[in-house]
């Protein structure tokens, strides 16, 4: 006979967390004339700690325990003989830098059920024989700093006797340990047209053009190295998708910006969200580093991406850009930036009837003149410049006369 | 991976760490400044920031200019209650994991990303920030959590420092980089695979980068002495047995080599593959070691007391706060031989302290010294401003620890306890020293017991001498004194001093 007593409480925790949601079920009864249990352990969403801190079997038992690690980070979990938590979590430590390699599972009989080291986002199963003597067992992650709080007890019962039905945890407040209650702040920041927020972080990239990068440098795939061994490994680390050096901007859901500094150019354009920034400021609480790299997630729908080289050329030619400044007029930023001497001003902002603007101006040094060639893919949109229609099939070039200085605002609908 | 790594620390930090806050647990600390003589207070923040401090500096109006990782800036007027600063935001843009910051005026503030050296300027002084120049990007980004950029430390003639990090194997490289990419310097545990990761910068005022000094691991804390000295902190880790204060001088190799890639002179190829003992004559020694584990786990920002005895009688010293550990540390310099070496003592731990010491300031009367503390991102938060004043009465401490030719001779801050002083019971001495290398961190190496031929009180009545049976250079010291009292009959509060002996007396 199967038991499936689904555990209390499971309900919908706000569509953020709806895809975090964890399944705990425990299925106790005979099968194939076997006494078997299945637990399901997960991780509260932006807490260091296990979503089931307890749970009760009967002795000599198969345990089936699945881990499905919903956290941002890596975990593992060791079931061990009473009182020996801290043991284990201190013999973990000691294992030094050498410890990531075994999962951080020490030697030790005293371990009676263990999961290795599981990537975020990833399922485990195992199984194990429950203990013939009752008792308060305890698991426990023995990543370094996790074993103090990622904990539980599974607690062993003679059989027969009256089991729990256990339950999962969903979500806790961070608790500060300063002097701020309540405290606030959100990891999906964003503006508004009249005030943007502007931020500095490794900004994703969502596959923008290889022919755009000319003045960043090429990162590749490395070996793996073994500090322990001092030397390269098997295992290759490869480069990840990601701009190190620009601004993001939020004016609202109708438009985001990626204006990078070191292209000196709008790498993106996209709306409907801004950026989730988890991976790189972690859990509200501000513990916890949450991933690998530490890139914000893109939220909402891409309306453009750069190709090709830098659209401004002076004299004809291409040289490199170099950021200067960003000014804050009205709260609306203008990226300044040098290119072979002359001076460029480029903004965007939101129109008040929700189209979106440019603002480009070009200051031409004594000898050249600047020209600007509007991205084709932008070009579709324009509505006009500096005031005057413009049919959509154009090709368009702002022009600045050597020792002129001239702006240009292009109106665009927003799709 | 490690998924628990903080921007500029390391794991074994983090095991200390924890292994400490575990020790909380377990067991009251014997250690901790008795209120009596330091306060320690929380200021209240803003509640709708998140209290992860990067930076902290007084302005000539006296208001606290407070740098926030997510938050930009905001300046607090400072009360007397710690619950009652007022604050206003001066910049609202989130900067890149800004390390620090420097008042040019109360108009202008310097800031490190890790991208750029940023002016934050309020051009129009309605104080609120509308400027932001990048006074220099002349530096890599290869997209690593780990390549922090600290400073910047004014060299007084319009230069400034920057401390520029290296980045971490448990962290990516991006397909783009910003600025050139070495293959070679991608190699290793902490790694340089852009220019001046693991490197001192000096940037002048034409924004010109001057590579100043290499050889640097997660050099989290830069400062400036009175007497032009230039001091940073490094945390344990790979080529780094325990963490590390470095004096620095121009041209400089501080034993991480990854950074050379990025020296001109440099003709060796892949540093990493350089013979350990080639490297370990070309570095310069640390003048002050930081015993993991038991004086400081993860160094921040050092700071020099200019205080003239307003902050108590440790004139010139300097404290250094521990990222992973709820303590300050204290670090007594003297010059041997003509290079400096010194010793390290707590200052305070726990006694409210909380752990992420990251930024300090000295407040404009020179009692309090304000604590901006942050993980960034990285174990549980303790994070937050904190308050230390000097409540007038002197503390029973180790006032300065000196080298003899047989031993060492050590002041106190107050005339000391002839008869307990006398008892050599009274005192343990080790000696040890950490392995130079490739692996993360080292066991302390040789570990032995030093017998005392002699101990004498001094005539000023505040000294003792120490005379060893055995003094040897490239040792670490460890001195304990037990049951020790001032003449008027208090315990000496922090009795056990790290004295790193590069060098003996000619």
């Amino acid at each position: 006979m199967k038991i499936r007593p689904h555990f209390q409480g499971l309900r919908r925790y706000g569509t953020r967390l709806s895809l975090l949601f964890m399944l705990v079920t425990m299925m106790s009864g005979t099968l194939h004339g076997q006494t078997e249990a299945e637990i399901t352990i997960g991780v509260v969403p932006g807490a260091l700690k296990f979503n089931l801190t307890s749970f009760e079997v009967h002795t000599e038992t198969n345990v089936t325990v699945i881990f499905n690690n919903n956290g941002l980070m890596q975990h593992n979990i060791l079931f061990v003989k009473p009182g020996k938590a801290d043991e284990i979590m201190n013999l973990a430590m000691a294992m030094g830098a050498g410890g990531l390699d075994k999962d951080w599972i020490p030697n030790s009989d005293d371990i009676i059920g263990k999961i290795p080291l599981i990537d975020a986002g990833k399922t485990y199963k195992t199984v194990f024989r429950s203990p013939s003597r009752p008792g308060e067992y305890p698991y426990i992650c023995t990543f370094p700093g996790h074993g103090i709080i990622m904990r539980g007890i599974m607690t062993v019962k003679e059989k027969g006797a009256k089991l729990k039905t256990p339950k999962a945890t969903q979500s806790e407040k961070i608790k500060l340990r300063n002097n701020l209650e309540g405290i606030t702040y959100t990891n999906r920041p964003s503006g508004t047209p009249s005030k943007p927020f502007l931020i500095r972080t490794y900004m994703p990239d969502p596959g923008v053009s290889e022919t755009v990068f000319k003045n960043h440098g090429k990162g590749l795939v490395a070996n793996k190295y073994s500090p322990n061994v001092g030397d390269d490994v098997e295992g290759k680390v490869p480069p990840i998708d990601g701009i190190p050096a620009a601004f993001g901007i939020s004016y609202g859901k109708a438009l985001s910006v990626c204006w990078d500094t070191t292209e000196c150019r709008i790498l993106y354009l996209w709306k409907d969200g801004f950026l989730n920034m988890d991976a790189y400021w972690g859990g509200n609480g501000g513990g916890g580093r949450k991933s690998f790299d530490y890139v914000p997630r893109l939220e909402g729908t891409i309306q453009f991406k750069a190709e090709g080289p830098h659209p401004l050329r002076i004299g004809g030619m291409r040289v490199t850009p170099h950021f200067s400044k960003v000014l804050l007029k009205k709260n609306i930023p203008y990226f300044y930036y040098d290119y072979g001497g002359a001076e460029i001003q480029e903004s965007l902002q939101l129109t008040e009837d929700g189209k979106w603007q440019m603002y480009i101006r070009l200051a031409a040094t004594e000898e050249q003149p600047l020209a600007y060639k509007l991205p084709s893919q932008l070009v579709q949109h324009v509505i006009s410049v500096n005031g005057k229609a413009i049919k959509k099939s154009e090709n368009i070039v702002l022009r600045c006369e050597a020792d002129h200085k001239k702006s240009f605002i292009i109106v665009f609908a927003n799709h | 991976m490690s998924t628990t790594t903080l921007n500029f620390l390391n794991l074994r930090a983090h095991i200390y760490m924890i292994a400490i806050v575990a020790g909380l647990f377990l067991a009251v600390s014997g250690f901790g400044m008795p209120v009596d003589y330091y306060k320690v207070e929380d200021i209240r923040l803003p509640k709708n920031v998140a209290p992860e401090v990067g930076g902290l500096a007084f302005n000539s109006k006296g208001e606290l200019v407070v740098l926030l990782r997510r938050h930009g800036i905001i300046i607090g007027t400072p009360t007397e209650n710690p619950d009652s600063f007022e604050w206003r935001t001066f910049s609202d843009m989130s900067l890149h994991n800004p390390m620090g910051l420097l008042l040019e005026s109360d108009h202008s503030i310097l800031v490190p990303q890790m991208a750029e050296l940023t002016r934050i300027k309020d051009t129009n002084k309605d104080g609120i920030a509308d400027t932001y120049e990048n006074v220099s990007s002349a530096f890599g980004l290869s997209g690593n959590y780990h390549e922090t950029t600290g400073g910047p430390i004014p060299d007084g003639k319009g230069n400034v420092f920057l401390a520029i990090g290296t980045a971490s194997h448990n962290g990516p490289v991006f397909k783009h980089t910003r600025g050139k990419y070495s293959a070679i310097g991608r190699r290793g545990r902490n790694y340089s695979a852009v220019e001046y990761r693991g490197w001192v910068v000096k940037i002048a005022p034409d924004a010109k980068l001057i590579p100043w000094a290499s050889g640097f691991r997660a050099n989290n804390g830069i400062a400036l002495r009175t007497d032009d000295s230039l001091w940073v902190t490094d945390n344990q880790g790979d080529w780094r047995g325990t963490s590390p204060i470095y004096h620095i001088k121009k041209g400089g190799f501080y034993g991480h080599p990854s950074s050379l890639v990025w020296d001109k002179n440099w003709k060796h190829g892949d540093p990493l593959r350089h013979p350990i003992e080639k490297l370990d004559k070309l570095r310069t020694r640390a003048a002050v070691l930081l015993p993991q584990g038991e004086m400081c786990n993860s160094p921040a920002e050092p700071i020099f007391d200019i205080n003239n005895g307003r902050f108590g009688p440790f004139k010139d010293q300097m404290f250094v706060g521990d990222i992973a550990g709820r303590r300050i540390l204290r670090v007594m310099l003297e010059k041997v031989n003509g290079e400096y070496q010194g010793a390290c003592v707590k200052f305070i731990e726990n006694s409210g302290l909380r752990g992420g010491n990251n930024r300090f300031a000295w407040s404009p009367n020179g009692a309090s010294l304000y604590v901006g503390q942050t993980y960034r991102g990285w174990g549980a938060p303790e994070e937050g401003l904190q308050r230390i004043t000097f409540q007038g009465k002197t503390p029973f401490e180790i006032n300065s620890i000196n080298l003899t030719k047989s031993g060492f001779k050590i002041k106190f801050t107050e005339k000391i306890d002839p008869i307990t002083f006398s008892d050599l019971e009274n005192f343990q001495i080790e000696s040890f020293h950490y392995d130079y290398g490739f692996k993360y961190g080292s066991p302390k190496r040789d570990v032995q017991s030093i017998g005392i031929s002699k101990v004498e009180a001094l005539e000023d009545g505040f000294s003792i001498a120490l005379e060893l049976k055995k003094l040897l250079a490239e040792k670490i010291y460890m001195i304990s004194m037990r049951n020790v009292n001032s003449r008027s009959g208090q315990p000496l509060l922090h009795g056990k001093v790290f004295y790193t002996c590069n060098h003996l007396l000619n």
